[in-house]
Parts: structure tokens; sequence; C-alpha cells
């Protein structure tokens, strides 16, 4: 996938999937992302460093990780993601692991459904994986109706398990969704 | 070094924490455990390697990660394991992932409780941490009952997700238990 696509503002972003060279333009956008909202786990403090986004690329060619990213054509920049991890562990072979975001500059303009969706559609042709997780914030209520609208099912809410920076606490919501052919 | 305790059959075992050079003698625990239970992720078609095991004991000195081990003192092999893995990320570093196991021959004396006890004082001990969760695959009614004892509440059910190296599909219950003051709500 490598297409512009008309945002529905009028604005274009390039959308691809994460490739050499972007570990820099990846890292400033996870920073930028993580100081513009606390809705994610990644926090000023707690970034990761190039060298860890380096390597993270360096899985996708093996098959280890997926990355999509939205790309402004003006300035070069990362405004969008959708990312999955894939578990280490056999008896986990078949589950993904979602993470994304976008950037307030680019939020309400269905970048982030049409992320979501192509990053989903890309799940469903693979040939190992079958489940998808994710993990949002109780109080991040926009993301949690775009997964629920993707088909995404409430499976738990863990209570008080993450500390934002201020030293409140808040739950998490965990969502499922299957996407293998099996009903067992 | 460690603790003698004498668990309900009379049999004696040595408590203590891991210690570097424990590696092969944990890898041999997870090899015999995931042997003896298709309940856990671990099985010996999975291992992780011996550096692996030896690489997470020597981060118990930072507190980046816990392992209290019940050592039998006739074959000096780890029966037993209780194990705490917080947060490595600023903002879930309050929350510790739990994992326990006892071998079979050693199951039905109390050992499991004893560990898992222990071992929640322990964090309780520890003011970094304030929350503890772990997963339960369905079918381990056994544990699932024992954690809800002494006080974790299942929060959750992921469908499906494991699968079993014969194929079949599991779920698994998410169990949390908040340790730190106040009660479990949020404000």
């Amino acid at each position: 996938m490598n297409e512009a696509i008309t945002l529905r503002d009028g604005r274009i972003v390039q959308v691809r999937h994460s490739r050499q060279g972007d570990a820099e333009r990846v890292h400033a956008y996870i920073c930028a992302l993580g100081r513009s909202t606390d809705m994610i786990l990644t926090c000023d403090g707690d970034f990761p460093s190039i060298e860890r986004v380096q390597s993270h690329i360096d899985l996708i060619a093996d098959g280890r990780f997926y990355s999509l990213v939205a790309i402004e054509p003006d300035t070069d920049r990362v405004v969008g993601n959708a990312s999955f991890r894939f578990a280490e562990r056999k008896k986990l072979a078949h589950v993904a692991d979602l993470g994304m975001g976008v950037l307030e500059s680019h939020q309400r303009t269905g970048l982030g459904t049409l992320l979501l969706n192509q990053a989903i559609e890309d799940m469903r042709g693979h040939a190992d994986i079958q489940r998808l997780e994710l993990t949002v914030l109780c109080s991040n209520t926009h993301a949690h109706m775009v997964y629920k609208r993707a088909g995404f099912v409430e499976e738990g809410v863990k209570r008080r398990s993450l500390r934002q920076p201020d030293g409140r606490y808040e739950d998490e919501i965990i969502m499922g969704m299957w996407i293998g052919d099996e009903v067992r | 070094m460690g603790e003698t305790i004498q668990v309900r059959d009379g049999r004696e075992l040595i408590i203590r924490s891991a210690i570097p050079g424990d590696g092969q003698r944990v890898y041999d625990f997870m090899y015999a455990l995931g042997d003896s239970t298709d309940r856990l992720l671990t099985h010996p078609g999975d291992m992780r390697t011996v550096e692996q095991y030896e690489s997470s004991i020597t981060q118990i000195a930072q507190g980046g990660f816990y392992s209290l081990c019940a050592i039998d003192p006739e074959t000096d092999a780890i029966v037993g394991n209780a194990a705490f893995y917080p947060g490595s990320r600023v903002k879930i570093a309050h929350a510790a992932g739990m994992v326990l196991g006892v071998l079979p021959q050693w199951q039905g004396c109390g050992l499991g409780v004893w560990l898992l006890n222990r071992s929640i004082e322990d964090m309780r001990k520890n003011p970094k941490i304030l929350r503890l969760d772990l997963l339960v695959m369905d079918g381990n009614d056994h544990a699932k009952k024992m954690y809800e004892r002494v006080g974790f509440k299942v929060e959750g059910h992921r469908e499906k997700a494991v699968r079993q190296p014969s194929g079949e599909l599991c779920g698994e219950y998410m169990m949390g238990m908040w340790i730190g003051n106040g009660n479990t709500t949020n404000e």
C-alpha cells in the first residue's frame, strides 16, 4: 500500500508501510504524539530511543512487526500510524496487538478510521493472525467508539492499571476481535 | 541461604529469591512445568533460553524483576516459583504481572498458596508496586479459585487468546488486585 488519500477536510496524506529510513520521522511523531495527549502509554521522559524505533522497523521485513504510517507530503512528517505487534510465544502466535495514533492537527478528518480499517484488512490477509487485541483508556471515549465500530469487542476493564504523570490513576479497557475462520 | 519450610505432608523445602547462576535451574523447572501442563505459555517446544532467564535474574537487584523459588534440598532443583514483572513503562511501573507454578509432585501440599501469600506480602512492602495482575487459562479452575481466595478479582476474559500445540483455542481470565491505599474504583 502506498496511496495518496484525500481526507474529509480536503488535505492529502500519503499512507504507506513503514520502511528503512523512517526511524527519525517515526521517532519525531511518537514524541509529538506523547506530548500532545495523555491517552497513550508513551509520555515525556519515557520516549523510545531512535535505536529502539529502528529495531522495530528492522522486524518488519521478517514479518515480526507491522506498521502503517500517514505522511503529510508538504512537510514529510508522520501524522498518524497504526501498528501491530506480534507475540513471541508460540501459543500466542495467532494474536496481534494494535497500537495507533493521529496527531491533533489531523484528528476528526477520518484518518484514524482509515488507518485502522487498512491495518485490520492487512491482518485479515495475514496467514497466521486470527485474533486482534488492543488496550484503550476508559476516558478515551472517542477511540473506544472508533474501535467498537471497527468490530472490536470489550473483553474487560483493568482497574487503575495506568498512572498518569500527574498521579491520577486510570482504568484501561481490553478489546479483542476474532478475524479467523474457526468458530470453536 | 534462604529459609526452610515444611509443607503439609512433612517434606521440607528451601525458600529463597532467585540469584545469579540460577538460570539453568529455572530453565529445568520451566521445562518440567511446561511439560506437565498445557495451562501455561511455556512448553518444551517454546522455551526461553538459559541466558534469558539469567538476564531476568540480574534485574532483581534493581527491582526490575522478582522471583521466589522453592528448592528441594535433596535434588537442589526448583520445584515451585512465584515471579513478578513490574511494568517497564513509566505509566505502568506501579503494576506487576504475576506468574506462579508448582511441579505436579509438589502440588496439593499448600506450596502454591504459601508462595502466593509470601510473594504478595513482599510486593506490599515494595512502595512502587500498587497493583498486581495475572492471566489464568480456561480450565485452570484450581489456580483461579486460589487467586480469588487471596484477593484477585476477574477483570475480563480474553476470548481464544491462546492456541495449544494441539490446535485447541482457549481463553484466559484477566485478574487484578489493588494493593496500594484506597479502593479499586476511581475517585
